[in-house]
Parts: C-alpha cells; sequence; structure tokens
C-alpha cells in the first residue's frame, strides 16, 4: 500500500519508466507496452512531463484496464517543467491517490 | 501467366516471408488499427503495437534504448538519409564553409555508393573510398589514412551483399572514435545472420531492413546513437522523435518484430536440429566443396570461412560471364542472380569484383544465397545443375572459340 503523500521511487515499484521528453501518445504506448508485461497486481512508476501528457498517459493505462495509484508532481531544478510521477498497478483495483503537492 | 515454381536461390535479394510474420501482419491489418499518432484509446492501441515492435528490434542489437530505433522504409531509405543528414544549411550555401568529407568502402551497397557520388559529383562532399583486400576485407591501415580534419562520415558495409564477406566493425568503429569521425554501417544483409551488439562496439549510425531476414518488404530501420543530434529526414508531423515524420507502416513494423522473433528458431513443420546460423553454413560448405571441387574453372569470391556471411556464396567462372549460366539455371529451374546489374542488354562489370584485383575476364559472379527452408538435397541439386550448366557452356564456349 502507498500512503498518501509518500515520495514515490523505483523502490515503491516493480518497474520504472523514464518518459519524459517523449511526445504523446508514444509515451503512453510505451506505458501500456510495459505493463503488458508485468503481472496483474505489480506496479509500475512512470515519469511523464507536465501538461497533457500527465492526463494523456492516465487516461490511457486506466482505458487498458490498469489503475493509476498515485499521481505526484515534483520540481526538477534542472528541468524548465515539473516532472509527474505516476504509480500505475496492473489491472488495479485500488483507488487513485492524488497529492496534492 | 505460366506456372513458375523455381527453387529460390536468391533470398539475398528479398528473403521469403516467414508464414508466422505473413499471420501475424494479416492479423495486424484485420485489428484495423487507428493511426498511432491519435490520442484516443485506438491510437495508443496503435502506438503500443509499434513500441512493442521498435522493442523487440531494439533488443536484438542491444539498445540502451529503444528510442534509438528509427523506423523508415528500409535500408535504402535509412542510408540515403544518413548520408544526407551531415550536411547542413551551411555546407551547402557559403562558400567559405569546408566541405565535409566521407568515407565509404569500395564494396558499399548501391544505395550508399551511387548517392555519395552523386553528391559529390554536385560538389557537396569530397568523397574517398576505402580499399579492401583479395577477400574483401576493408584494409584498415588504409582506412585510417584516408582520415583528415573534414571527415564528417566513415560508411562501410557491416556485410557486403555480392560476396558475403563481413567486416571488423569493432575495429572500424575504434578507428572512427580514435579520430572522432560519425561511423554508419549498413547492416541490411547481416542483421541477425550475424551478432551485432551496439553496447559492445562502437557504431554511431545503423541501417537495418526486414526483407533480409524473412519480414515485409517496405519498412526497415536507422539506429540513431543516443545524444547524436541528426537533422530530420522528412519534416512534418514530428513521428519519429521528429526525425522522420509519416505516418509509420505499424503493420509491417509488426511484421518485422515478428520475424526477428522466429529468426532463429524452425517453423514447427519443419525442424531440424542445428542453428539456423550453423544449418546455413552446412549449406553454403556443401555447394562450394561441390563447385569447386568439379569445376576447375570456378573461383570462389569472398571468404571460403571466417568473415562471411552463411547465407551467400558468390562463384565466377573463368572465360565464362555469370549471367548466361543464371538464365539457364532459371530454366532449369533454379532462381539466383548475378552481382550486377544489366543496363539495355549490355552486361557490366562488378564494381565489387574490380575492388577484390579479380581478373578483367570475370565480369561479374553468380551469386547464390540460402534461407532455413532449403534442403541439403535441393542445395545439392542446385550444385549439379551449376556443374552441367557450366561444364555445357564451357564446350560451347570452346567449339566457337576453335571454329
Amino acid at each position: 500500500m502507498v500512503n498518501h503523500g509518500q515520495f514515490v521511487d523505483d523502490m515503491a515499484a516493480d518497474e520504472s519508466l523514464d518518459l519524459r521528453g517523449i511526445p504523446c501518445p508514444q509515451n503512453a504506448a510505451k506505458a501500456v507496452v510495459k505493463l503488458s508485461t508485468m503481472m496483474s497486481g505489480e506496479r509500475l512508476h512512470v515519469r511523464v512531463d507536465d501538461g497533457e501528457p500527465v492526463d494523456n498517459v492516465s487516461a490511457s493505462v486506466e482505458g487498458e484496464g490498469h489503475k493509476v495509484v498515485l499521481r505526484r508532481q515534483q520540481a526538477d531544478g534542472s528541468l524548465p517543467t515539473p516532472t509527474w510521477h505516476l504509480l500505475i498497478e496492473v489491472d488495479g483495483q485500488t483507488s487513485t491517490t492524488e497529492d496534492p503537492s | 501467366m505460366p506456372n513458375y515454381s523455381a527453387i529460390n536461390f536468391d533470398q539475398a535479394a528479398s528473403s521469403v516471408v516467414d508464414p508466422r510474420v505473413a499471420e501475424r501482419v494479416a492479423e495486424c491489418f484485420r485489428l484495423e488499427l487507428a493511426n498511432n499518432s491519435s490520442i484516443h484509446q485506438a491510437g495508443v492501441r496503435a502506438a503500443a503495437h509499434l513500441e512493442n515492435a521498435r522493442e523487440v528490434i531494439a533488443e536484438s542489437l542491444g539498445l540502451r534504448s529503444s528510442f534509438e530505433m528509427i523506423f523508415c522504409s528500409g535500408g535504402t531509405e535509412a542510408n540515403n538519409w544518413v548520408l544526407h543528414a551531415l550536411l547542413n544549411q551551411e555546407t551547402l550555401t557559403s562558400a567559405s564553409a569546408p566541405r565535409p568529407h566521407y568515407i565509404v568502402s569500395s564494396i558499399e551497397h548501391s544505395s550508399i555508393r551511387q548517392p555519395a557520388i552523386w553528391m559529390a559529383r554536385r560538389g557537396w562532399i569530397d568523397l574517398d573510398e576505402a580499399p579492401v583486400d583479395a577477400d574483401g576485407v576493408v584494409r584498415l591501415n588504409e582506412l585510417e589514412a584516408l582520415i583528415r580534419p573534414e571527415t564528417k562520415l566513415i560508411s562501410i558495409m557491416h556485410a557486403n551483399n555480392e560476396i558475403g564477406v563481413v567486416q571488423d566493425l569493432r575495429a572500424i568503429g575504434e578507428i572512427a572514435r580514435r579520430h572522432k569521425v560519425l561511423f554508419h554501417t549498413d547492416a541490411c544483409q547481416s542483421y541477425l545472420k550475424t551478432p551485432i551488439n551496439l553496447q559492445e562496439i562502437h557504431v554511431d549510425l545503423l541501417s537495418i531492413n526486414a526483407h533480409k531476414c524473412h519480414g515485409p518488404r517496405g519498412i526497415g530501420g536507422l539506429f540513431v546513437r543516443s545524444g547524436l543530434e541528426l537533422e530530420p529526414w522528412f519534416r512534418g508531423g514530428g513521428q519519429e522523435r521528429g526525425l522522420r515524420s509519416g505516418t509509420p507502416a505499424v503493420e509491417l513494423a509488426v511484421g518485422f518484430a515478428e520475424a526477428v522473433k522466429c529468426w532463429s528458431s524452425w517453423p514447427s513443420e519443419n525442424p531440424r536440429a542445428a542453428s539456423v546460423s550453423e544449418y546455413l553454413q552446412e549449406l553454403r560448405k556443401k555447394l562450394i566443396d561441390h563447385v569447386l571441387g568439379e569445376l576447375p574453372m570456378a573461383r570462389l569470391n569472398g571468404p571460403r570461412s571466417g568473415p562471411v556471411l552463411p547465407n551467400i556464396v558468390n562463384f565466377t567462372f573463368l572465360g565464362l560471364e555469370a549471367k548466361p549460366i543464371m538464365r539457364q539455371l532459371d530454366q532449369l529451374g533454379f532462381a539466383t542472380a548475378t552481382g550486377s546489374a544489366c543496363s539495355s542488354g549490355k552486361l557490366t562489370t562488378s564494381y565489387v569484383l574490380r575492388a577484390l584485383g579479380r581478373r578483367a575476364d570475370a565480369q561479374e559472379g553468380l551469386r547464390l544465397s540460402f534461407s532455413k527452408w532449403h534442403t541439403p538435397s535441393e542445395v545439392a541439386r542446385l550444385g549439379e545443375a551449376i556443374v552441367q550448366v557450366v561444364n555445357r557452356l564451357h564446350d560451347e564456349h570452346a567449339r566457337f572459340n576453335s571454329q
């Protein structure tokens, strides 16, 4: 179980994918392909860009039957826009927790 | 149309499509995939097919990231792209800008050789050819000696399409790295037939295609090393990392990936014990031993063993042209190839064989190329047919000369 507000890192997930800089819908497709190789209940940590990608990737993976269980924004001083972290559960049934920070 | 059912020993020109690939492509077409750039769910599913294919191909080459593989229509496109991508507007418009210098081998495929010569004739580049030895292996010392401060690109094919000789990519890559010159290799003939791991060797750009390895025609790829900034080839919708705009052929890309997955396995109806590569080598050795053993006028072009593809054999027959041999073999039910194109009915010499220093009367080679579906008995029949045809033409030639 991921606690509300807890920072998502690679340790909290079974797999991770950095999709920053990848346009839509290629970013979502990469996530869908990765999720298809994982077992039910496993979790994928995805980094995506701010703006459309975070919503598009979330909607796309949920459209394939997975669940975004956590979304968290984090500023990265080296990048012009903040990074979003998504924790996605394969075939997940857990309710989504959005970190407002 | 008359019934034509020759045994195809011209697999290096275009290999037979694996039935599993054909089925996968057909299945993909039946899915009625949406445009893979659309962000609705159907578009994402199409994009997922494409990305899955990209990952299979990336893994086969040991890529750090699948994003390093850009899909395009095939080897000719990828090769032309590389040659053009290193030119910039300043080079083309400024008289003071130094003209880029390219080095290609003297036995490159025409999709490198012809555009490079064309660009040099237009004054866009300076061009040098790296010479090869009698087996077609690039002479590394002479290659290195050609490098100068303006050298932008070394493009040397991994395996030659006429004689199958395989170049030492590791050694050439080290020379390129030492001199800070980009290194491109055309791996269309060698891909899957001989291992390539791009994490272990220094290659900046690499061309591949599907139809040489039992995949569909019309799909290929260019590996672009991470961090390398390349001019876009097509501008438009920004597909393929903005480098090659245009809606990709997703179904063909899926077929390409299926061909990669099927390469090392036998179709279930035709199991064999040896690995594909070992099996092809056995067929190659069998044919070479047969022909050289029976025909004293036969010469093998390229290495007999060692750095050579397992599926290509190239002979010349002293005093005989290859095209009549090819035509008579065709009539006997064997599709083969000659090493050079016939233009306006005039036989041309093979620039590859000239580069090897072959005699002037060795105008062109007869190329035989196999697939894993060929049986030892088919190869034995091919060998017998070559012996029969060459002996007949040799006797006719001798009778004509004695009259």
